[in-house]
């Protein structure tokens, strides 16, 4: 019977903490979250854990408790894109572990089961993240012409991210192409004298691109002291955002408006 | 028509144009992939200049190994 501190148990425990946690760093998950996570399922295997968490990478090396051997195991951080839904499932995964006291082969089987989650249908994201941005123009005081033209602009600018995204086009270029079209449709309100709020329209109209998730993990992260992957989610962020500035001023001067 | 007009009429027209060409490549890919099981090509794509213009029997192309006086050296 394999114990917690033999080689190959101790190798196949780093590993798939390995794996763990760079599926959970790919889809969103803070620091903070991802050592407690693996913490409290490396208790549950009855094994030491050191991790160490870099923008890029995760390396997870874990010890039998007399601390005589180790095994180290490193991943690239998953490019799975932002995801709640998985970001939740892996955190169950982790409290189921450590609450029923699941051995690693029944771990591996469930984690195995996590990965194949398919993301939400980007149909249904593009219609919610439209009526979103429409409710953000209703808060800000926009009418209901406002709102129409921001879902129409959020609704065309959305799917321009979506088709760029698939064929693998640049991030930054994306964002600035989407931002760009949104803001030169929703200046369509100012331009043919639609509404009575054509301003909150054409602003609110680039809101679904700030990139949120990356700018609250920074936060985040930096109080919990991972200064690296403060500082690279932080500058990401600042980038896509810098991108995405530039599109609104593009369309802006382009279509004449000299609001600034 | 005033000048932001015609502007906002070429942005939207440009858009509506990129979403037609992706809807009719989208269904033309698909009904080649079900007609026959040859691998879906993009209507548009990029590529190398060398791609392009390189014409059979052209002495070099920058990048890739010239196959034959590798050959002739063994």
């Amino acid at each position: 019977m394999s114990m917690p501190g033999d080689s190959t148990v101790l190798r196949q425990t780093a590993a798939f903490l390995a794996e763990y946690a760079s599926l959970l760093l790919g889809c969103g998950g803070t620091c903070i979250r991802i050592e407690k996570n693996t913490k409290r399922m490396a208790e549950a295997f009855g094994v030491n854990l050191d991790i160490f968490i870099m923008p890029d990478h995760v390396t997870v090396s874990v010890w039998n408790t007399a601390q005589t051997h180790a095994e180290i195991a490193q991943r690239r951080t998953a490019h799975c894109g932002i995801s709640f839904d998985l970001n939740t499932r892996l955190s169950q995964l982790s409290w189921k572990i450590a609450d029923n006291r699941l051995g690693l082969p029944a771990a591996v089987e469930h984690f195995e089961g996590i990965k194949t989650t398919k993301p939400t249908g980007k149909w249904e994201v593009l219609i919610l993240t439209s009526f979103a941005n429409a409710a953000f123009c209703r808060l800000f005081g926009g009418d209901w012409f406002a709102m129409l033209i921001v879902f129409i602009s959020t609704l065309t600018g959305y799917r321009l991210k979506q088709i760029m995204l698939e064929d693998g086009r640049d991030v930054r270029l994306t964002f600035l192409c989407a931002s760009f079209f949104s803001a030169s449709i929703s200046a369509g309100g100012h331009i043919f004298h639609i509404g009575s709020t054509p301003e909150l329209a054409l602003g609110t109209s680039v809101l679904y691109l700030i990139p949120g998730v990356p700018y609250i993990n920074a936060v985040s992260d930096m109080i919990y002291r991972h200064y690296l992957c403060a500082f690279s989610r932080f500058f990401d962020a600042a980038v896509l955002t810098a991108c995405l500035s530039a599109g609104l001023c593009a369309g802006m001067l382009m279509l004449g408006l000299k609001w600034f | 028509m005033n000048y932001p007009m015609i502007t906002w009429c070429i942005i939207a027209a440009v858009l509506l144009c990129a979403f037609i060409f992706r809807t009719i490549e989208y269904y033309t890919a698909r009904h080649r992939s079900y007609s026959c099981d040859h691998k879906a090509k993009h209507l548009l794509g990029f590529g190398r200049e060398t791609d392009m213009f390189y014409v059979p029997g052209d002495d070099h192309i920058p990048g890739i190994t010239n196959k034959e006086d590798a050959s002739e050296d063994q």
